[in-house]
């Protein structure tokens, strides 16, 4: 089953064009990678796919949904954390995701501050979840976005560059968590990144853009068969530059 | 809509400067009550100036509404337009399944009812220190009034005061949202908002010595285009009842004026925020 659909996007920024006529789908159970050197257009689709800015042509479906005509059901079935994930400095982590769950009319009233507390658990910050989010590392907040992400129960969760800033524990870290989300919870994850070798090991499948255009889709096995190795990163690079 | 409102309402109350600005009200309403009582020291008998227990809340609001009001205002819209705006911060909320025209609205309103709360809390605390530290009057002595009123009538009259000072706050607040969804920067937002302040202060000097110097015959209740001007002695003059200002229909032109600033700003600033995409 399709949970995400990319159909003939195009953004532009003036004449230049930012994303062109770009078309993917990403099934349920997947974590996708999503891959393309710096400038290549990946946040500026997820923008797109998380109803930030608006394509000039294409459609973006999230289990069905338009996310331009339908945003409110549509967006209802993400998580995402765009770029780096900011809260509200002067609040706890636990405050913070208090405030967004309201936003969530799939979650009753009664069972808010469980969410909060089941989310927190999940993401293994209910330690320090009463600390105000301006004394949190790099790694916590990632894990805090990745717990605001959760709080809607999304069939979809969209990661950009999530590793950006970590530290090798931190980055396994958040391999472990996307890899339990997947398997325990179904969670199909769209994975923004640089980090080629990260992104082999958790991701089943990847896309590739370069120039605002796909280059390549499929699974990693057929990645692999292509290149003829397991290393994804000299095959990575000559796509690039041919 | 609700739980957006509800969201942003906690938000506001989660800086400092709310509760910061609540807890100087009675610091606020002494400090005047204090200026006041000696002022009252060199006022003849018979002037409008002087300050009684009843006219205290009204003298209150005239002595703080430009200055503290419009200061508080212009913080609390810069904090929760641009500063979340272009901090990110606001991205968390953008990616819900929410319009940017309800959020843009929820803002709005939770901006208006924490003024109506600050305009609320004030008066009740100018009410207590009116009758705690003046001596009363069996009856009030008002600007532009040929008259003194009962009273009674002198609640009435406080009560509208406050309900006009509050409208104008409300113009003043669509001008700075219209400033805050522009600018790129918190100071640039709070800059940008002190020199519309300072612009309408010195409006009514600029046009009343034009107007004299240069021989313009404008009508004077063109000065009341500034919002500050409205503020500082407008409301006393739209709520006049002397005969002198009676065919100038002060009250119709200057709700007219706050209208105007309110109905151009918030709509500017609504497809501003709404049609652009963002890049946060």
């Amino acid at each position: 089953m399709k949970v995400l659909e990319i159909e003939h996007i195009t953004k532009k920024a003036g004449r230049r064009t930012l994303v062109g006529d770009m078309s993917f789908d990403i099934m349920q159970g997947d974590v996708c990678g999503f891959v393309g050197p710096n400038g290549a257009g990946k946040t500026t689709l997820i923008r797109m796919i998380t109803g930030l800015i608006k394509p000039e042509e294409g459609c973006i479906r999230i289990e069905g949904c338009d996310v331009q005509r339908d945003r409110k059901k549509a967006l209802g079935q993400v998580g995402a954390i765009v770029e780096s994930p900011i809260f509200f400095p002067y609040m706890s982590g636990k405050d913070n995701l208090l405030n967004l769950v309201k936003l969530h009319v799939n979650i009753p009233k009664g069972q808010r501050a469980s969410r909060v507390d089941e989310v927190l658990n999940i993401v293994g910050l209910a330690g320090r979840g009463k600390d105000k989010v301006k004394t949190y590392s790099l790694g916590m907040k990632q894990r805090l976005g990745i717990a605001q992400a959760l709080l809607g129960n999304p069939k979809l969760i969209i990661l950009d560059e999530p590793a950006n800033g970590l530290d090798p524990m931190g980055i396994r870290e958040l391999r472990n968590l996307i890899l339990e989300l997947n398997e325990k919870h179904g969670i199909t994850f769209f994975v923004s990144s640089h980090l080629l070798d990260e992104l082999q090991r958790i991701c089943s499948r990847f896309v590739i853009i370069k120039e605002g255009r796909l280059v390549w889709q499929g699974t990693q096995e057929q990645w692999q068969e292509m290149a003829g190795s397991s290393n994804l990163e000299d095959h990575f690079v000559e796509m690039m530059t041919s | 809509m609700m739980a957006l409102l509800h969201s942003e309402w906690e938000r506001l109350w989660k800086r400092k400067i709310a509760w910061l600005f609540l807890i100087a009200i009675p610091c606020i309403i002494v400090a005047t009550a204090k200026y006041y009582l000696g002022h009252n020291v060199g006022i003849p008998p018979g002037s409008p100036e002087i300050t009684t227990a009843e006219n205290f809340p009204v003298m209150a609001m005239i002595e703080q509404l430009i200055i503290v009001f419009n200061v508080v205002a212009l913080i609390l819209l810069t904090l929760s337009f641009t500063e979340e705006y272009r901090s990110g911060q606001l991205r968390m909320i953008m990616l819900r399944a929410y319009s940017s025209s309800q959020l843009f609205w929820a803002k709005w309103i939770a901006f208006a009812l924490m003024m109506a709360l600050f305009f609320i809390i004030y008066l009740l605390a100018a009410v207590l220190a009116g009758y705690l530290l003046f001596k009363s009057a069996p009856q009030q002595i008002l600007f532009y009034y040929d008259h003194a009123v009962p009273n009674g009538d002198m609640i009435l009259y406080t009560l509208r005061y406050y309900g006009m000072a509050y409208a104008s706050i409300v113009g003043m607040a669509s001008v700075f949202i219209g400033i805050g969804v522009i600018s790129r920067s918190s100071t640039a937002a709070i800059g940008l908002g002190m020199g519309f302040l300072l612009c309408s202060l010195g409006f009514p000097l600029v046009f009343e010595m034009s107007n004299r110097v240069l021989g313009l015959n404008l009508p004077g209740m063109l000065k009341y285009l500034s919002l500050s001007e409205i503020q500082f002695s407008g409301i006393a003059v739209m709520m006049s009842n002397a005969d002198a200002l009676k065919g100038v229909h002060a009250g119709i032109w200057m709700i007219c004026v706050i209208a105007g600033y309110t109905a151009v700003f918030m709509t500017a600033s609504r497809l501003i925020f709404t049609k652009s995409d963002r890049w946060i």
